[in-house]
């Protein structure tokens, strides 16, 4: 099984290269320290599996999960993630990750959930199966004028400072389609300029403060 | 020695003036006057000198008073209650120029000292704030990291290593988690992310939560209104008082049951956190419950903190903050700091 792992700190990524290198059958392929290069390894090396540490520069892991579902659908992912809030579950699962694993229970669940995506199955702690259950039955919450997914990439990288030349660059996009997104995200969250997008990308999680 | 007050000094000089001048002027003018020949002459200008005096008494007591209505008041001032301290007088006519000058001056000082504490404590607080964040950022990214690294190490050793250690390893392992869940928490008490995420109602009811969870105490949370236009330093400001009322009440006063209670209602916000624990004396208070840096909180943003405590009968803590309802300044994190607000009228 080939493996692609993605974490912006170098002392995890070689944490779990040592862990999974460790089963016969698990090669790690890739290391990426963004999430812009964790997508751009996927879709050219298609690993069987990509794990992906829910924060990381330049995209977040949910944000490359999309795009490698997109453009790479025969890749699954893994979200790591420091973060037990369960808002972070749900967009990893409708991102299209087939798993949400815990840093702080990386060590006993890790290996059980490479083995259950091999298997082609989901997996979930039972926290996380009864945080979706108690959201099923619980009220849809609404969102209206939530941004599309391409509209978040581009707030974050706009938050990161980049120009809208590396924006096109980083997401295979032209300038003036990037433009177009900006101007959009800007007008349904109601902001005039940079300093409110990097005030709502830190509350969003997209970028650290 | 102690010291005399102005008034009896004043007294005496003036009755040391009057003898002196009936001495000169009735005996001195007159050498051959004989006062104790004349007995009835002598009684009048004794009598003149002890009404004088009575008079000058009266006189200067009424011109005092305003001056020691002044000091009163300097005295009874509670800087951590503005706006209290700055009424005037009623009866402000008719004192001398002196006196309602130092008046007006008072008043002055007071103000300026209000608006700079106000100044003090909310740059103070700010940097608290931001203190806070940064160290939460801190546990979060680097040191969890590195555990989550050691983690996965351990796991990995674990295949490899001797029966032998395979118990210990594990063991290794579990104080390992043990301390990436405290980190978490203390991350998560130091800056709650879901305050700024989720908004106000669902970061307390998710503290409120949490801290049943843990097993000390028995809490329940309601809220009723909509809180979602509230400025992101009300929300601060009432999250941190509810943390601390919460944390009083768990760790202090040996209550069975807290309630929390959220209400907004037009333009206010008010909470209110009630325990049935043992109450508490206000020797207790000022030995740290924190009241005095919630009540600093709650002025920042123009608020009013109520505690009520008796002992045996509970803790009952009550914010009530105005909400500015055209204002919905996102102020404290445009210019890095909770502005103080003005209180309303």
């Amino acid at each position: 099984m080939k493996v692609l792992i993605a974490d912006d700190h170098g002392i995890v990524r070689s944490g779990l290269r040592m862990l999974l290198e460790q089963q016969a059958d698990i090669e790690v392929v890739g290391e990426a320290s963004d999430g812009a290069e964790a997508r751009d390894m996927a879709i050219r090396d298609r690993p069987d599996l990509a794990i992906l540490d829910v924060k990381m520069p330049k995209l977040t892991g949910l944000q490359a999960t999309r795009e490698i579902r997109t453009h790479a659908p025969d890749v699954a992912i893994l979200i790591l993630s420091m973060y037990d809030d369960e808002r972070y579950l749900f967009e990893a699962l409708k991102a299209g990750a087939s798993g949400y694993v815990l840093k702080a229970q990386a060590d006993s669940d890790l290996l059980d959930a490479v083995r259950a995506v091999e298997r082609g199955e989901p997996f979930l702690t039972p926290e996380a199966q009864r945080a979706l259950i108690q959201d099923v039955l619980g009220e849809s919450s609404n969102r209206e004028d939530e941004l599309t997914p391409r509209e978040q990439e581009v707030v974050k990288l706009v938050a990161e400072a980049h120009t809208n030349r590396e924006i096109a660059g980083i997401l295979h996009l032209s300038e003036k389609t990037v433009e177009n997104h900006r101007s959009n995200a800007m007008r349904k969250l109601g902001m005039r300029d940079r300093v409110e997008l990097v005030r709502y990308a830190i509350r969003k999680g997209l970028i650290e403060p | 020695m102690r010291r005399k007050n102005l008034l009896t000094q004043v007294l005496v000089a003036n009755l040391l003036l009057i003898v002196a001048a009936v001495v000169v002027t009735g005996i001195a003018g007159n050498p051959s006057l004989d006062l104790s020949a004349r007995p009835g002459l002598a009684l009048i200008l004794a009598f003149a000198v002890a009404l004088t005096v009575l008079v000058n008494v009266v006189m200067l007591q009424r011109r005092f008073r305003p001056l020691e209505r002044l000091v009163d008041e300097m005295e009874r001032v509670d800087l951590s209650r503005p706006g209290s301290n700055l009424q005037a007088p009623a009866d402000a006519r008719g004192e001398p120029e002196e006196v309602e000058r130092l008046n007006r001056a008072f008043r002055r000082m007071l103000e300026r000292l209000e608006a700079e504490r106000r100044r003090t404590s909310s740059t103070a607080l700010a940097a608290q704030e931001e203190e806070r964040a940064r160290v939460a950022r801190d546990l979060h990214d680097e040191v969890n990291q590195s555990l989550t690294a050691l983690l996965l190490r351990l796991e990995a050793a674990r295949a490899k290593a001797p029966v032998e250690l395979a118990h210990e390893l594990a063991e290794t392992k579990a104080l390992a988690n043990q301390a990436m869940e405290e980190l978490l928490m203390l991350a998560r008490q130091l800056r709650p992310t879901a305050l700024d995420d989720l908004g106000l109602k669902a970061a307390l009811a998710g503290h409120v939560k949490e801290l049943g969870r843990r097993g000390r105490i028995n809490a329940s949370f309601d809220a009723s209104g909509d809180f979602s236009g509230l400025p992101a330093d009300v929300q601060l400001v009432v999250y941190r008082v509810a943390q601390e009322a919460l944390s009083n009440a768990a760790q202090h006063s040996g209550a069975e049951h807290v309630q929390v209670r959220l209400v907004r209602e037009g333009d206010r916000v008010e909470l209110t956190v009630g325990d049935d624990g043992s109450g508490f004396t206000f020797d207790q208070a000022a030995r740290g419950l924190g009241i005095s840096g919630m009540r600093e909180r709650a002025l920042l943003v123009g608020g009013d903190m109520q505690v009520e405590s008796r002992l045996d009968s509970g803790t009952r803590v009550r914010l009530t903050v105005p909400v500015d309802l055209v204002d919905t300044g996102r102020g404290w994190k445009r210019n890095g700091h909770l502005r103080p607000r003005s209180r309303k009228p």
